[in-house]
């Protein structure tokens, strides 16, 4: 089974825990039911996404590392930059 | 005699530049002769054909008219520009057939997810019917691209008297701008664009654009693409311009169900830059290619992307160009044949492509052809090939190995 977070990113969190991140959340339960848990949590809730489902934040790294242990998230992403090719 | 072995365009050329100012050239030496012979100490080679018998570099006019004189040079021409444009690009992939069939993608909606669209452009004014700005700069288009990419698609050529005319001439278009106006954004800006395309019921969305690195098609935002398809909506996207190594194609052109587009220039050859498959986890990718290579189309006002040609219009290269043209053949199969799914859209129009090499990896099947699609003309797919192996592949073998990796 392939980690929640991917490795190279799970490492840049542990680097600098306290830095803000921006994350994509997938999650397992109704998207606005996940992106109240993770206001809750204190997380800045960009957008939500119901096409996947996805939870688009920007938290603390070490807040980001911790929704890992959350059943209801399924993978925490990097929110990548993307560009005209 | 002397007079052919210089083009006469070259000639004129020479007569107006100014003394001392390189001009770019074309040596052709006769065939016994060998490659340093003519090479004139003044002429700044830039590359050597070993296919034909020729050099090209700058030279000052003075430099050309001592190769004139040179009994070893055969011909010395200009080495001018080359420019596909849509007049070139869009017959060659069969599109005036398809229209002089009665289908010009009207009646389709064809979404652009990008930096926005030019809703004045004179080719698209009145048919940008929706509009939607998630990159938080308000939903004019700064930079160029998206309007370019619409051009290409669904452009009718009003401003050019119908020759930068695009593939589907009379699609609707949506249009929701998820890059700012430097060219980037995020993923999950992508994401939300992609959604609301499905929601606004696009029937074919275009996402010329990416991120960098080979990937896998499980990350969030090939995953929304693959949800798009699974509501229906054809997505054409972009393979990347990262060739021509293999394992080049990024996110979201890695994603499972979309159609993912290479580029080719006017002559069917792949282009350098185009990204070649396999993905991450060796599927095949691109599956397909179209033109690609100096294209020009819309130019949004105000901005300078790509090499301007007048103030309507630029040119530009890149799988974001050869993506757009995939866009506005769908929107013309989806017109002419409108039950077809987005499976059957991908199977019809990989099956009726030119094959232009064996080399599935760096080809996909071959290039469309709207026209050939259009009649059904399929042929039977050839079998995908081993993988070719990964760079520094051996090197990562030994890291796992070793627990570093």
């Amino acid at each position: 089974m392939p980690a929640k977070i991917a490795p190279k990113f799970a490492a840049g969190l542990r680097r600098t825990p306290q830095a803000t991140v921006a994350a994509i959340v997938r999650v397992s339960i109704a998207p606005d039911e996940a992106a109240a848990r993770l206001a809750e949590r204190g997380a800045t809730v960009r957008r939500v996404v119901r096409l996947v489902p996805a939870v688009v934040v920007q938290m603390p790294a070490a807040d980001c590392l911790a929704l890992a242990n959350e059943t209801w998230v399924s993978s925490v992403e990097e929110d990548k930059a993307v560009h005209t090719l | 005699m002397k007079d052919l072995r210089i083009q006469t365009e070259l000639r004129r050329t020479m007569d107006k530049a100014p003394a001392g100012q390189p001009i770019r050239v074309i040596v052709k030496r006769k065939k016994e002769v060998s490659k340093s012979a003519v090479l004139d100490p003044a002429l700044g080679v830039t590359r050597v054909f070993d296919l034909v018998p020729a050099t090209a570099g700058t030279a000052t006019a003075e430099t050309i008219a001592a190769l004139e004189k040179n009994p070893d040079v055969e011909m010395v021409w200009l080495d001018l520009p080359v420019h596909t444009w849509l007049d070139v690009s869009v017959p060659l992939i069969g599109a005036p057939q398809v229209w002089a069939a009665g289908y010009t993608g009207k009646g389709v909606v064809v979404a652009v997810v990008d930096t926005g669209v030019d809703v004045n452009h004179p080719d698209l004014k009145g048919r940008v019917t929706l509009t939607q700005d998630f990159s938080g700069e308000g939903f004019k288009d700064n930079h160029g691209h998206g309007t370019h990419v619409a051009g290409i698609a669904a452009g009718n050529g009003t401003a050019s008297s119908g020759k930068y005319k695009g593939v589907a001439p009379e699609a609707t278009i949506y249009a929701a701008k998820v890059l700012k106006g430097d060219g980037s954004g995020l993923m999950s800006d992508v994401m939300a664009g992609v959604e609301w395309a499905v929601q606004q019921h696009a029937q074919v969305i275009n996402l010329s654009l990416g991120s960098d690195g080979s990937c896998d098609g499980t990350d969030a935002m090939s995953a929304t693409c693959d949800a798009a398809v699974d509501q229906g909506v054809m997505l054409c996207v972009a393979a990347g311009n990262a060739g021509p190594n293999y394992y080049t194609v990024g996110s979201p052109g890695c994603a499972r169900k979309v159609l993912t587009v290479g580029a080719s220039d006017d002559n069917d050859a792949v282009t350098s830059f185009s990204s070649r498959g396999p993905t991450a986890d060796k599927r095949l990718k691109p599956e397909i290619l179209f033109p690609g290579y100096h294209i020009i189309a819309c130019r949004a006002s105000g901005t300078s992307m790509g090499t301007a040609v007048d103030s309507n219009y630029t040119e530009a290269s890149g799988t974001s160009m050869a993506t757009p043209h995939a866009t506005g053949v769908c929107a013309l199969l989806l017109q002419a044949k409108p039950t077809l799914t987005p499976q059957a859209l991908k199977d019809l129009l990989v099956g009726s492509a030119k094959i232009l090499g064996a080399d599935l990896w760096t080809y996909g099947y071959g290039r469309g052809d709207v026209y050939q699609a259009y009649l059904g003309q399929t042929h039977s797919l050839p079998p995908i090939p081993a993988p070719p192996g990964e760079p520094g592949g051996c090197l990562q073998a030994v890291l796992q190995a070793i627990g570093l990796r």
